[in-house]
């Protein structure tokens, strides 16, 4: 059930079966300081497990008004109340209605993403209220940390990426991936990187 | 790529230098050397991108490229993003450079060697992993790697190694440009007529003088020099760390300030200075360039062999200690021994002898000290070298002397053969030898002693090293005067 309510800084939020998706006394100031906590330097695209109250997301793009958001929302009814309260404030916000893990990883919202330099960030409670879609595992997944993900998105970017030396629990680093090599070798960038780590 | 200005193709050249400050401003007589040699190419540097506050002052360069090591270093390291994220930046980062024709590597470590293969350029000068094709060999670059393939370790100052790789343009000294006049503000702050300026701390707490011990000799200073002031310069991020270490011990002397300042202006503050006192820091460097007197203190991992004060006759005080100079990158384990062995009156009286130009800093004064004075001289090949003035062997220095005048002639390109029979080559290695204070019948000592070693040898260098000590012998035995 969804409910509105009025936070004690005036701004409108939104219940669901009782649970405030945000700061009850101040959601603006909550979304800063939830996003002072992330680095956004050089990121291009954030995918966003959970609409919440939407504060977060107007935040950000205040913050950095060129980074491409998409919000993964599996609550429609949420979408367009959050749309409401925000008005054109959302107009450069993506968000996507989602059902399932697997509609996610196919999507090509979601895979255009994944061919810039982007991040994930999710809430505890994004897990908490859509465990059937959201987990730490499709995190990591995403994130090309576990060898299927990193398979998955290597393929999207095109890297010849061998991780045959990666077993399939292992969470994968910057040292443990080896991609093929050509001219302008990821090969000789991964050795790079694999320096900035020593 | 060639660009073309009134109809002469002008060179793009890229140096690499992703080391620290100290190292750029160590590379400066190189940069001299490619500007002479290259007067109108467009020479660019890339450095770190935290030093972008240090751009301004780095000499005969048009252009400075950042590379992002702290932004892929955090992302690296930032579980919210994706593994390819610093692989996308790189790209980034390297789709922006231009075509080059010339890339310089002088940083030498795995990192820039593999920057190197990333880095569009036709012709590549220094260390790359992989893709041979590109390689251009270079004795000196490939020096700093091939250190096991001689009997010895690193014999000459970075500096020079980078120096003669690009072409011995003659630099004793390092360059900054636009080093400025004090600001306004400063001006107010430098209210004694002379002053001198001491930087007892680094970024290693390994080469650090004691703070306590600074503030002795600095006590002790002012008692002889009653009207210098005493200034330790800065980074915003240490002053609370001075003022609190003053506050503790009660200096409340008007001479001794604290004066916080960025690069260029600590470079504009250093060249009025009567003298800077530096453990092994940029201001020691800065002070080099701006041809100000210095006492050198080195000690934990500071090696002064390789990265002592490039100025001829500056004072290097080192320790005495088996451990010293230790590794770099590793702890200490004894304690930071090494920085309790150096006197505080040493220091307080190097510094009393060096600003009354009392600089025959005699034996006896020192000997018992325990600790190493050494003075920066530069050989007559050009290349810088300590000579020991109390507590250090002169024959292994000499020793040391040979052996560079052998690299330096097998890097150039020259073998055995080619060095003149007897002469003016002869000549300069035994006017460096006097230098040392070797007088004839040790030089022929050790001429022997070199020859002995070099005899069944098929090495080059050895060969080489033989026919110079043949040289100096045949030039000492036809009664040459050697005390020129």
């Amino acid at each position: 059930m969804m409910e509105l309510h009025t936070a004690e800084s005036g701004h409108e939020i939104i219940k669901v079966n009782g649970r405030a998706l945000c700061s009850k006394v101040n959601p603006v100031e909550d979304a800063r300081r939830f996003l002072s906590r992330y680095n956004f330097d050089s990121s291009e695209a954030v995918i966003f497990f959970g609409l919440g109250c939407g504060y977060i997301a107007v935040e950000l793009t205040k913050l950095k008004p060129n980074l491409d958001i998409l919000i993964l929302e599996p609550n429609e009814l949420l979408i367009t109340q959050v749309k409401r309260i925000h008005g054109l404030e959302m107009a450069n916000i993506n968000v996507m209605p989602v059902r399932s893990r697997h509609q996610i990883i196919g999507s090509m919202q979601v895979q255009q993403r994944l061919m810039k330099p982007y991040q994930v960030l999710a809430s505890l409670m994004s897990f908490q209220m859509y465990p059937d879609v959201f987990d730490e595992d499709l995190k990591l997944y995403l994130l090309a940390r576990t060898k299927k993900g990193a398979e998955f998105v290597a393929n999207l970017k095109g890297y010849k990426a061998d991780l045959s030396a990666v077993t399939s629990e292992e969470l994968i680093s910057m040292k443990n991936i080896r991609l093929g090599s050509g001219v302008n070798s990821e090969e000789a960038k991964v050795n790079v990187l694999k320096e900035l780590l020593a | 790529m060639n660009l073309i200005i009134g109809g002469k193709a002008k060179e793009s050249i890229l140096v690499v230098a992703l080391l620290r400050m100290g190292d750029i401003v160590m590379l400066s007589p190189a940069l001299k050397n490619l500007r002479k040699q290259f007067p109108n190419a467009n020479i660019e540097i890339m450095i770190n991108e935290n030093f972008k506050h240090f751009a301004p002052l780095i000499p005969f360069v048009n252009g400075v490229k950042y590379f992002p090591r702290q932004a892929l270093q955090s992302a690296l390291l930032d579980k919210n993003k994706s593994l390819f994220f610093s692989i996308d930046c790189l790209s980034e980062h390297v789709n922006k450079l231009d075509d080059y024709d010339i890339c310089y590597n002088f940083t030498h470590n795995k990192l820039s060697s593999h920057m190197m293969e990333l880095i569009p350029a036709r012709k590549k000068i220094g260390l790359q992993i992989s893709d041979e094709s590109h390689c251009v060999t270079n004795n000196w670059l490939s020096y700093l790697n091939e250190t096991r393939v001689l009997d010895t370790q690193h014999k000459f100052h970075y500096s020079d190694i980078f120096k003669f790789a690009t072409g011995n343009s003659g630099s004793r000294e390092f360059y900054l440009q636009g080093v400025k006049g004090l600001d306004d503000e400063l001006f107010q702050e430098i209210d004694h007529e002379e002053f001198i300026v001491f930087q007892p701390l680094s970024s290693d707490e390994k080469k650090n003088f004691p703070m306590q011990s600074t503030l002795h000799v600095i006590d002790q200073f002012l008692k002889v020099k009653e009207d210098f002031g005493v200034y330790i310069l800065s980074a915003p991020s240490e002053t609370a760390y001075f003022k609190e270490i003053l506050a503790t011990v009660g200096v409340d002397d008007p001479r001794v300030k604290i004066i916080e300042c960025g690069l260029p202006m600590a470079a504009a503050i250093i060249k009025k200075a009567s003298l800077v006192v530096s453990v092994d820091t940029i201001y020691k460097h800065l002070a080099s360039a701006a041809n100000t007197d210095i006492l050198e203190i080195s000690l934990g991992s500071s090696e002064f062999g390789f990265t002592g004060v490039y100025n001829e006759n500056s004072i290097i005080v080192s320790p005495q200690t088996d451990c010293y100079p230790c590794e770099h990158s590793s702890k200490c384990s004894n304690l930071l021994i090494c920085q309790t062995q150096i006197p505080v009156d040493v220091i307080s009286s190097l510094m009393v002898s060096i600003l009354e130009k009392d600089i025959k800093i005699s034996g006896n004064r020192y000997k018992s000290s325990g600790v190493s004075i050494s003075k920066a001289q530069f050989s007559n090949l050009g290349f810088w070298y300590s000579v020991p003035l109390v507590g250090g062997e002169k024959i292994k220095s000499a020793r040391q002397l040979i052996s560079r005048y052998a690299l330096h002639f097998m890097f150039e390109g020259q073998d055995e053969l080619q060095i003149p029979p007897v002469g003016s080559y002869a000549i300069k290695l035994l006017k460096d030898l006097v230098s040392i204070g070797l007088d004839k019948s040790e030089i022929l000592n050790l001429a022997d002693s070199v020859n002995k070693e070099s005899e069944e040898q098929e090495n080059k260098y050895f060969k080489i090293q033989k026919r110079i000590t043949m040289q100096i012998k045949q030039q000492l035995i036809r009664g040459e005067d050697v005390s020129i």
